[in-house]
């Protein structure tokens, strides 16, 4: 158990003010505060080797849940523990094997090429001469590096520059990586390289990784468990495809007529989801599918067809309304609550 | 008349939301009132030992600080502002914005912006004068009035164009982003009045760098020390200084221009 | 941690270059020295002034302003910045503290300004050939020290107001203040003992002193043995104040930030 939250909760104080001058007059006055619950009540373990994708809307908890397991938060309450460490107390042995990578925010020097950062991160690391260089050549060899170590930075596209970045986290050879939208704002073909140098890297060195991304190309090319956050609390935790076939039980069906009907209709066959001219999506109960699909290749004019998983961001979408509808549930009763005393 | 107007509304709205920041604006009034009282010290602490500074009595000495200060007020309240934003769009390339407005490129991007709590100077710079000719028991004419604000003008006029050239030199230098703060260099040899400099450096406060004409010269008109020739002069050089910005900055804009793609 | 300052060191002046023609207006606009040379040097002309000739305003104001130019600090800029937007949370992964990252900045500057400065000092003592200290292997040696104590106590003083961001918002103000006084009682704009005697007398003891006239000072030879023992060890005393409120304000402003975050 490499990575363990216990009843994290992280809350900030806001102050609230009315709006208008009134309000700012109050407001010098009479404070009034209400807490945040960026994080509430998360728990979770996990072990060396994996690849965990954290998933949740904006402001779930995911980038504070981050920063607290590397040290930059200290948590409101509940236990944390990274690699046997208390992140917060920012041990030099610690920081030594853990890496946060943030999209937006940079540590490469804008003006002199990413090499003279590396040098000055391998003495600020204390990494010896010969495996610095070995991970150098590594780095550079799996990111396609070469060509860009001697430009300066402010020179470079953005792709290059988050490939530079990315080595710059991991010359020390952490044994964790927290990666806060790695892939933001690349274009495709950089987004899958990104993603193949991060599966190459935990295969080789079995790095612990977990992983916010919005893109779901992300999350499924590499995690196999996710964790879902939203409103600071844990949805679900587990592995991304049972969560698929939990909240969505459905398997799509996609087919291509051949030509139009002879009075069949198509909503005897499944639940339509979409129509493009002679191209048709059904939605089937998982367990029918099988039997939905023959109907359909014996009795309707199929030229081609194809059997899917519904798409993952229907399925985290479906989630997510579930808990807000959850939510809006509780609220009432809490209203109803209110509204009797 | 529409300049005028749109002045008024560039202003309008800088006001509006500094004010929205009221602690800070009184702090910063706190600061100018500050300064103002660490520069009067330090001239105090000269008088301990003279009586005269390059010919000019403690009082007088006093206008040229109140100068100093009001003009601190007029390039930090209404020039300044602009020059980072003039450098910032012609880094970004937005400044081509600024040249396809049916409006004066010159006007825009001299008096866009202000930043009103430095203008606090000015108000404390008039009134130092003012407690400066009272200690004096001097009341001035209403002809050595009307000669100060001449000088007072023609002094804005040569800080104004000073500030247009460099702003203008920011289509060359994009990337030397503290070039501005030379003026300033120049601008601290002019808290005294320039007699102190004797020769090159006199000549160089004088006629290269007109520094003389902003701070010592208004000086010497309110206090009926300044004669004909040197007002003309002085008017001269505004005026001279007033064009040739204007011509180099047209200069630079089509430089900008035609080279930019 | 040598090795860890060699590599900063490296980058830091590899990046100065970048900005060299920067470094030298930053240089070159420090005028007020002569500004104030040139006041006191027009009063000083029918006669001495409190004990100083011409000659001698030249010789300490020329030497003032190159010790303003050895200790000039700036990372309040940095900091504040960094601070305020959460780039520090950067820093802050790093098992390293901050402190080195901007001292090694402002180091780098410091190795390469004298190559700028020589040829100055050089072109001052043409033009005023009457300068003059007094110069034994001692005073030499403390004007180095008085020199890097100077720095120090200038840099730990404008660190310290750089991380009040963690707390106020015009943390800048506060130093300006601080600024204001060390141009005012740190010998900018009078020798020290030019001042009236009872604030001459508590100046002496300020901080403001040792971070810009003291080394002046030492080989001006206005000071007696007494002199320079009792202001070493009061300078002595500020530099180590000085680091002991920045460990002070830094354990708590640190917790602050991971507390609010950015």
């Amino acid at each position: 158990m490499i990575i363990s939250i216990q009843h994290l909760c992280k809350y900030y104080q806001v102050h609230q003010k009315e709006a208008g001058l009134v309000g700012s007059l109050k407001s010098l006055v009479n404070r009034k505060y209400h807490d945040v619950k960026a994080v509430d009540d998360l728990s979770f373990t996990i072990d060396a080797g994996e690849i965990v994708g954290f998933l949740g809307p904006n402001g779930a908890g995911k980038t504070t849940t981050l920063k607290v397991l590397s040290g930059l938060l200290y948590p409101t309450s509940g236990k944390v523990s990274v690699l046997g460490f208390t992140p917060s107390e920012r041990r030099v042995e610690f920081l030594k094997n853990i890496t946060l990578v943030m999209g937006q925010k940079q540590q490469l020097n804008w003006d002199l090429p990413a090499m003279e950062t590396f040098l000055v991160n391998a003495a600020i690391y204390e990494l010896p001469e010969k495996q610095f260089r070995q991970t150098l050549d590594e780095l550079t060899e799996l990111l396609g590096l070469a060509p860009l170590l001697k430009k300066r930075v402010r020179k470079l596209s953005l792709g290059e520059r988050m490939k530079c970045e990315l080595a710059a986290a991991l010359l020390h050879r952490p044994k964790v990586l927290f990666l806060d939208e790695p892939t933001i704002g690349l274009d495709v073909t950089m987004q899958t390289s990104v993603r193949q140098f991060i599966a190459d890297y935990n295969r080789r060195h079995r790095a612990t990784i977990i992983l916010t991304s919005h893109y779901m190309a992300d999350v499924t090319a590499l995690c196999k468990r996710v964790i879902v956050i939203d409103h600071g609390k844990l949805l679900y935790d587990g592995d991304l495809h049972a969560l698929a076939e939990r909240i969505s039980p459905h398997k799509l069906i996609r087919v291509q007529l051949a030509h139009s009907l002879n009075g069949q209709r198509l909503e005897d066959y499944g639940e339509i989801v979409k129509t493009r001219g002679q191209r048709v999506e059904f939605l089937v109960p998982r367990d029918a599918t099988s039997q939905a699909a023959a109907r359909m290749l014996s009795e309707l004019p199929v030229a081609d067809v194809t059997i899917e998983e519904p798409a993952i961001e229907d399925v985290i979408t479906r989630v997510f309304e579930e808990a807000a509808r959850a939510r809006a549930e509780r609220g009432e009763a809490e209203e109803n609550e209110d509204w009797e005393e | 008349m529409r300049y005028l107007r749109l002045l008024t509304i560039f202003y309008k709205y800088s006001i509006i939301s500094e004010l929205e920041y009221r602690v800070e604006f009184l702090a910063n009034v706190f600061m100018s009132v500050f300064w103002l009282a660490w520069a009067i010290v330090s001239v105090a602490i000269f008088f301990l030992h003279t009586d005269e500074i390059g010919d000019w009595t403690w009082p007088e000495v006093l206008m040229v600080v109140a100068l100093f200060t009001l003009f601190s007020g007029v390039m930090e309240a209404l020039l300044r502002p602009n020059v980072g934003a003039v450098l910032d769009q012609v880094r970004d390339g937005t400044f081509d914005f600024v040249l396809t407005k049916p409006v004066n490129a010159q006007f825009i991007a001299s008096l866009r912006n202000i930043v009103v709590w430095r203008l606090s100077d000015v108000v404390i710079g008039l009134g130092l004068i003012a407690y400066a000719l009272a200690q004096m028991h001097i009341v001035p004419t209403v002809g050595q009035v009307a000669l100060f604000a001449l000088m007072l003008l023609a002094a804005t006029a040569i800080v104004y164009s000073l500030w247009l050239m460099m702003v203008s030199l920011a289509f060359w230098f994009v990337k030397l982003d503290n070039f501005t703060e030379l003026f300033y260099g120049f601008y601290e040899a002019g808290r005294y009045p320039v007699t102190i400099y004797r020769g090159f450096a006199r000549a160089l406060l004088t006629f290269v760098v007109p520094i003389a004409f902003v701070t010592t010269f208004p000086a010497s008109a309110l206090l009926g020390r300044i004669d004909q020739p040197m007002t003309l002069l002085g008017l001269a050089f505004a005026i001279g200084l007033f064009i040739l910005s204007n011509r180099f900055w047209t200069f630079a804009v089509g430089h900008y221009s035609s080279a930019s793609s | 941690m040598f090795r860890k300052y060699i590599a900063l060191l490296r980058l830091g002046i590899a990046a100065m270059f970048e900005y060299r023609a920067s470094m030298l207006i930053w240089m070159l606009i420090n005028v007020m020295p002569l500004v104030m040379l040139a006041v006191w040097f027009s009063m000083a002309e029918g006669g001495p002034v409190a004990g100083y000739t011409q000659s001698d305003f030249v010789s300490y104001y020329l030497l003032l302003a190159f010790v303003q130019q050895m200790t000039t600090v700036w990372v309040i800029y940095e900091l504040d910045y960094e601070i305020r937007h959460g780039d520090l949370s950067i820093k802050l992964l790093h098992p390293l503290n901050p402190l080195h990252d901007y001292l090694s900045t402002n180091l780098a500057d410091k190795i390469l300004r004298p190559f700028a400065l020589i040829p100055l000092a050089v072109a001052a003592w043409l033009i005023f050939p009457t300068i003059h200290y007094h110069l034994t292997p001692l005073r030499v040696a403390l004007f180095v020290v008085a020199l890097a104590a100077a720095w120090f106590i200038r840099f730990m003083s404008q660190y310290i107001f750089g991380l009040l961001a963690f707390w106020v918002s015009d943390s800048m103000t506060l130093n300006d203040i601080w600024f204001a006084f060390t141009e005012m009682l740190g010998g900018m704009i009078a020798p020290l003992d030019l001042f009236p005697p009872q604030v001459a007398a508590v100046a002496n003891w300020l901080p403001f002193r040792f971070m810009l006239a003291f080394p002046v000072e030492i080989v001006s030879g206005r000071l007696t043995s007494q002199d320079l023992a009792a202001g070493a060890a009061a300078m002595l005393f500020w530099v180590v104040l000085a680091f002991v409120v920045y460990r002070w304000v830094w354990r708590r402003g640190i917790r602050q930030f991971s507390a609010f975050g950015a």
